[in-house]
């Protein structure tokens, strides 16, 4: 009887399988790598590991940093970049082609799928590498480039107008969770004066949310509010959280106090990974700053995330609001921080020089919120934050 | 599925029988005319068991088969597995000869019938619905698809004896189902969010993305269904039947799933003629 069954079954198949058709091409378009193939090409940047870069999916942006002291705009004038794009998809210019960078030109590249029905233009730069901006005020803010923007993104502008997009957080990712919301009700808002009594113009607001069915569906109950330093991998935000968030910039002073202000009210109920309640348990915010080596024994470029942001060994100084005792609760006043970095391991002024550590700031509702634990509603205000480097 | 084998030896030894046959005639004429009337003493042997060329017929069978979209998208790369989901259908035919061989069938029967699949998928058009939130894009990786059906069918069919003991059926039938569920998972893969230029999420085998589209299931379905059946005893009939939709089972507004799917279930069973 088995047997007859599975006859049937096999037969079934062979009828399902023979038609299946010819594999369709490619609808993707991406540049996946990109890469400076000129013979001279550790002239055009400031670390080796700038050489080759990973493109994410989300970015259409892609910058070179320049060495700080480059001054041979000639150099740009031909420069030869080869990318690793979707299979099947074609590229124009084409790949390994001469395009001029001189004068901080912006040369656009356009991918297009092997099907020929999609394309995607990206858009690539030279610019010197420069300290990112440790004067953090959150004044400016925009909403993300989408057809249904819903979240803001924060950006400084440089000395030089440069605009550095050195802050990330994990609002993309709760766009995918919850599209319902509004703008208002995402984990990270800007707040105005007209809105929140700020220390000076605006402020920021972060807030545990709820993430609704969906969240709950992957374990991801929460959504704590961040804004920090670096990018996030919105690839990752589903598959492992922890490693979607990719902390620090290159920096070149050495920071010694990490100063600011903030409010925090916790959240009523605290509950864990699952949803239960957490009976007794008060909900915290993370406030700290990592100062780390970017490059392994090796030479390989290090980034720290969710995972090993407080314990990676590359950490050279750490500044941390550390427990309930230097945490004030309450919202209507702004309690002023100012904590020195805590050197764990020596700095070398070389490495210094030439970009070789990573600066990250880290602001967080709550304390356990890259593990999905914390209080709904747990709030916090941050303003006016400052690194003072030597 | 035990009297599928016993069924087989049956056909086989009466396929001998008329060879014999053939072999012993010596007066081709005489042969014809005794075939005949063979012909026709068998045929009213095997006929209705009832007076008036009318009577009942009530069938139990396993159904098998699945909801597939047809021809197979070219989204569709490789079917890794294919299960259905153990069906029963119960029911009441009536029937009705107008002459020797032809008739007229129509029945009710309730069914329970469903499928498990899983196939390997490149830039499938899907969205995952929670409440008011959604996500919709291309999805490149792995689907497990679930579907479940329960309702009743009214089948109309001509019949027609091909032979003594064998009918053919050919009709058409309505379905209307009150229950229906159509569900099921992605994983291994990565979605690209609204099109394939999109931003690209993981999805892993650890935190599947789970979909639900039962609500987006139309109520009824109707299609071709054909059967056989053969007569084991005077009033045990093994028989088979295919029904065959040919209405998309989703609504028509209903855009996530690009292709047209179709319910296509085979039912192998026991009749009983009063």
């Amino acid at each position: 009887m088995k047997k007859i069954f599975s006859g049937l079954l096999l037969f079934s198949c062979v009828m399902f399988g023979s038609c299946i058709q010819n594999e369709p091409m490619n609808s993707e378009c991406d540049i996946e790598l990109a890469k400076i193939t000129n013979e001279n090409k550790e002239a055009l940047v400031y670390s080796t590991t700038e050489c080759q870069k990973e493109i994410a999916s989300s970015d259409s942006v892609i910058v070179f940093r320049l060495p700080a002291d480059f001054n041979n705009d000639n150099l740009l004038k031909e420069v030869s970049l080869e990318f690793a794009i979707t299979k099947g998809a074609t590229i124009f210019p084409q790949n390994g082609s001469i395009q001029d960078f001189s004068e901080r030109k912006r040369v656009t590249y356009t991918v297009t799928s092997e099907d020929k029905q999609w394309s995607r233009n990206y858009y690539v730069q030279f610019i010197p590498v420069e300290p990112i901006e440790t004067t953090l005020c959150f004044e400016n803010f925009e909403l993300e480039e989408s057809n249904n923007p819903k979240y803001y993104n924060w950006f400084e502008v440089l000395d030089d107008g440069f605009v550095n997009y050195q802050w990330a957080s994990g609002n993309p990712g709760y766009k995918i969770s919850k599209s319902s919301a509004e703008i208002s009700e995402y984990p990270t808002i800007p707040v105005t004066p007209a809105e929140f009594a700020t220390v000076s113009g605006n402020a920021v607001k972060l807030e545990t949310r709820e993430t609704g069915a969906f969240g709950a569906m992957v374990n991801m109950r929460i959504a704590a509010g961040n804004l920090f330093i670096g990018t996030f991998d919105v690839s990752n935000a589903l598959k492992d959280a922890m490693k979607a968030t990719r902390f620090g910039k290159p920096f070149n002073k050495k920071p010694v106090r990490f100063e600011g202000y903030y409010q925090f009210v916790p959240g009523n109920r605290f509950q864990d990974k699952k949803g239960k309640e957490v009976v007794g348990r008060v909900d915290e915010p993370d406030l700290y700053s990592v100062f780390y080596k970017n490059t392994d024994e090796n030479g390989n470029a290090v980034i720290l995330k969710g995972d090993d942001i407080l314990t990676h060994p590359n950490i050279v100084a750490l500044a941390r609001l550390r427990n309930h005792e230097t945490v004030r609760h309450g919202l209507g006043e702004w309690h002023y921080f100012s904590i020195p970095y805590d050197y764990l391991n020596d700095m070398d002024k070389n490495t210094l020089d030439t970009y070789g550590y990573n600066l990250t700031v880290v602001f967080t509702s709550s304390i356990e919120g890259a593990t999905f634990c914390g209080a709904p509603g747990s709030t916090l205000y941050v303003d006016e934050v400052k690194v003072i480097w030597e | 599925m035990k009297r599928i084998i016993y069924i087989l030896p049956l056909l086989f030894a009466s396929l001998i029988v008329k060879a014999q046959q053939t072999e012993n005639a010596t007066d081709f004429e005489k042969f014809l005319a005794n075939k005949r009337s063979d012909r026709t003493e068998r045929y009213e042997k095997w006929g209705p068991t009832r007076e008036g060329d009318r009577g009942f017929i009530v069938r139990a069978g396993y159904v098998i088969g699945g909801t597939a979209p047809l021809p197979i998208p070219k989204e569709i790369r490789k079917i890794n597995e294919f299960k259905p989901l153990g069906g029963v259908s119960i029911g009441v035919d009536g029937y009705k000869y107008f002459n020797t061989r032809w008739g007229l069938t129509g029945g009710l029967r309730f069914f329970y019938q469903g499928m498990h699949t899983g196939a390997d998928v490149k830039n499938y058009n899907m969205a995952i619905t929670m409440g008011e939130d959604v996500v919709e894009g291309r999805f490149t990786g792995t689907d497990i698809t679930d579907t479940r059906m329960a309702g009743l069918t009214i089948p109309v069919m001509a019949t027609y004896r091909v032979g003594a003991r064998w009918n053919l059926n050919l009709g058409i039938y309505f379905s209307s189902w009150f229950y229906k569920d159509f569900e099921g998972s992605v994983f291994n893969g990565y979605l690209r969010e609204g099109d394939p230029t999109g931003q690209k999420i993981t999805i892993s085998s650890e935190n599947p993305a789970i979909y639900d589209f039962s609500e987006n299931l139309n109520d009824w379905s109707y299609g071709v269904e054909f059967g056989v059946d053969f007569r084991a005893t005077k009033h045990l009939n093994v028989f088979g039947l295919l029904d065959w939709g040919v209405r998309d089972v989703f609504q028509d507004d209903f855009e996530t799933v690009a292709f047209k799917m179709f319910p296509i279930y085979a039912t192998i069973g026991l009749a009983y003629y009063y």
